[in-house]
């Protein structure tokens, strides 16, 4: 009940927040698939599909998770949470629960959609467990980032270059594959890369790596991003790294 | 009720934020905490909230020691912080909810408990406002609503009325007084509140106390002044008596202020104003709490 409790406060709390949900998590998404979609006319329109799916987490669910997370770890808040009667990672737990829950509907119709249009015929539902994959990813990595900046403030400056960067340097619009070998090996360093990667080949699209080691590096690296979490949450003498 | 014993605290980069702090709130007590921004009053807080670590030093809270078992303050401390937090999208309503919901009340108890709470905080007529709509006053009357709803047995208040305003500052000390709390640390820059409810003051200078004990006594530390503060209907005639006394005073329109050695002369000559003037506002202060706490502050950051 009171992880219910803590999802509840969060959806409350994205009230204000409306039409800025509405706007991100609908209308843009949805009017770059009409383009994906009129831009690729007589290609497999999965593949940028995919990339927009990717896209799309990062650049919403992604900051969402690091801003509210950031949020909840600086030293005001913890002062008040320190006395409730919840601990730090149920609160981000239920955060993250609640911003899923946002961000669902449009995840799954672009997935829909991808795995809809897609060549590879009934293959292409197995992209499925690679985006849920992907998506545990990008919420351990949202965790993560907001509890390694821990102010808000830095993080309204410092999230969206980082989001840029990593949308940059993947495939996420382009084929890697035809670029030079040091700018593949260059986008191999991200993780979005790895993400994408345990995706596509099901849509029908050759693998930039081996899908296995793609898998192995986001469990471990998503797994390192939440012990780090974990860790800072759990201590409760969390306010002395500040000075 | 809460232990401090022998606190320091120093930071890695060699920074003493407290040192030998030693406190004590017995049951039933209201200690204050006095001291200017930068005393170490937050550090002294965080402290007491199991957030920081203390260097050396003990702090027992309910007979249990807050280092060792940090989590133990939840729900057996309320807290009501400086900074005016606000959940900008929930209701008051809502917010009291949630704290209670993590206690695990549900449906009619809930609602019961809400609607007292903001009785108590005197926030009932806006229990339907969203924080963004709320005053920085009424949204630590909500912080106060968070902390109380609760039933904690120790409250830990950080300028629990800064942005109140007077009518509702009168609310705020009901409340705490009603909430059942059996001790209450109260850091405060409000010299007149902690006169008025504090049992006992601690004042705090460079992250040390350098005076304990009940206000009067504190205000007894110092030898100062009386002070007779007045405003009559006549200003030339009480200033014409004033320099043939050779008082010493200071004019401030019709306001007088007069320092006396003593409090007997301070009582005659008021006698001696009122034979012959009649007085609008009179106000004595015998020694002055807020002088001798600044007198003490100096002396403190000189030393």
């Amino acid at each position: 009940m009171k992880f219910w409790n803590v999802i509840l406060l969060e959806l409350r709390g994205m009230r204000v927040y409306k039409v800025f949900l509405l706007i991100n998590l609908v209308v843009l998404p949805f009017s770059y698939a009409v383009v994906l979609l009129l831009a690729g006319a007589g290609q497999d329109h999965s593949y940028l599909l995919s990339g927009l799916v990717v896209a799309s987490l990062v650049g919403t669910f992604v900051g969402l998770v690091a801003h509210r997370v950031s949020n909840l770890v600086q030293p005001e808040v913890l002062e008040l949470y320190a006395v409730l009667p919840a601990r730090m990672e149920l609160m981000v737990v239920g955060a993250v629960a609640a911003y899923a829950l946002i961000v669902f509907p449009q995840v799954g119709a672009l997935t829909g959609l991808m795995i809809g249009l897609s060549q590879a015929g009934k293959e292409a539902l197995l992209a499925v467990p690679g985006t849920f994959l992907g998506f545990l990813f990008l919420a351990l990595l949202g965790v993560f980032l907001g509890t390694l900046i821990r102010n808000p403030y830095k993080a309204q400056g410092l999230f969206p270059l980082l989001t840029w960067i990593l949308l940059l340097a993947a495939p996420v619009y382009y084929q890697a594959e035809s670029l030079p070998r040091a700018y593949v090996m260059l986008v191999l360093l991200n993780p979005l890369t790895h993400v994408l990667n345990v995706i596509r080949p099901h849509l029908g699209f050759t693998p930039l790596l081996d899908i296995r080691i793609s898998i192995g590096l986001l469990v471990v690296v998503g797994g390192l991003m939440g012990l780090y979490a974990l860790r800072s949450l759990r201590d409760p003498k969390m306010l002395e790294r500040f000075f | 009720m809460i232990e401090v014993a022998d606190l320091t605290k120093e930071y890695p980069n060699g920074t003493r934020a407290n040192a030998g702090l030693s406190l004590t709130v017995n049951e039933g007590e209201i200690v204050g905490v006095i001291g200017p921004n930068g005393a170490g009053k937050t550090t002294l807080i965080r402290q007491l909230l199991g957030l920081l670590k203390p260097t050396s030093g003990r702090i027992r809270i309910l007979g249990c020691d807050v280092v060792s078992h940090p989590h133990m303050i939840k729900g057996r401390v309320g807290y009501v912080p400086q900074a005016p937090l606000t959940y900008p999208s929930l209701t008051v309503a809502e917010v009291i909810s949630f704290v209670l919901g993590l206690k695990g009340l549900r449906g009619a108890g809930l609602r019961e408990r809400v609607m007292e709470t903001l009785t108590l905080v005197g926030l009932e007529q806006s229990a339907g406002s969203f924080g963004y709509q709320l005053s920085r006053g009424m949204a630590r009357l909500v912080l106060l609503g968070m902390a109380i709803c609760q039933n904690p047995p120790v409250l830990i208040l950080d300028e629990p009325t800064a942005m109140v305003d007077i009518e509702r500052k009168e609310r705020v000390w009901h409340a705490i007084t009603a909430s059942g709390a059996r001790a209450v640390v109260l850091a405060s820059h409000d010299i007149h509140e902690v006169r008025e409810h504090c049992t006992r003051v601690y004042l705090m200078v460079g992250g040390k106390f350098i005076a304990e004990g009940p206000p009067h006594e504190i205000a007894a530390l110092t030898r100062l002044s009386t002070v007779l503060t007045i405003v009559a209907d006549d200003s030339q005639r009480v200033e014409e008596l004033l320099v043939e006394s050779g008082d010493m005073f200071r004019r401030k329109g019709d306001v007088f202020e007069i320092v006396f050695p003593e409090l007997v002369m301070a009582l005659s000559r008021l006698e001696l104003i009122r034979q012959g003037i009649a007085l609008r506002y009179v106000h004595l202060e015998a020694p002055s709490l807020e002088r001798a706490v600044k007198q003490l502050l100096l002396e403190g950051r000189v030393q």
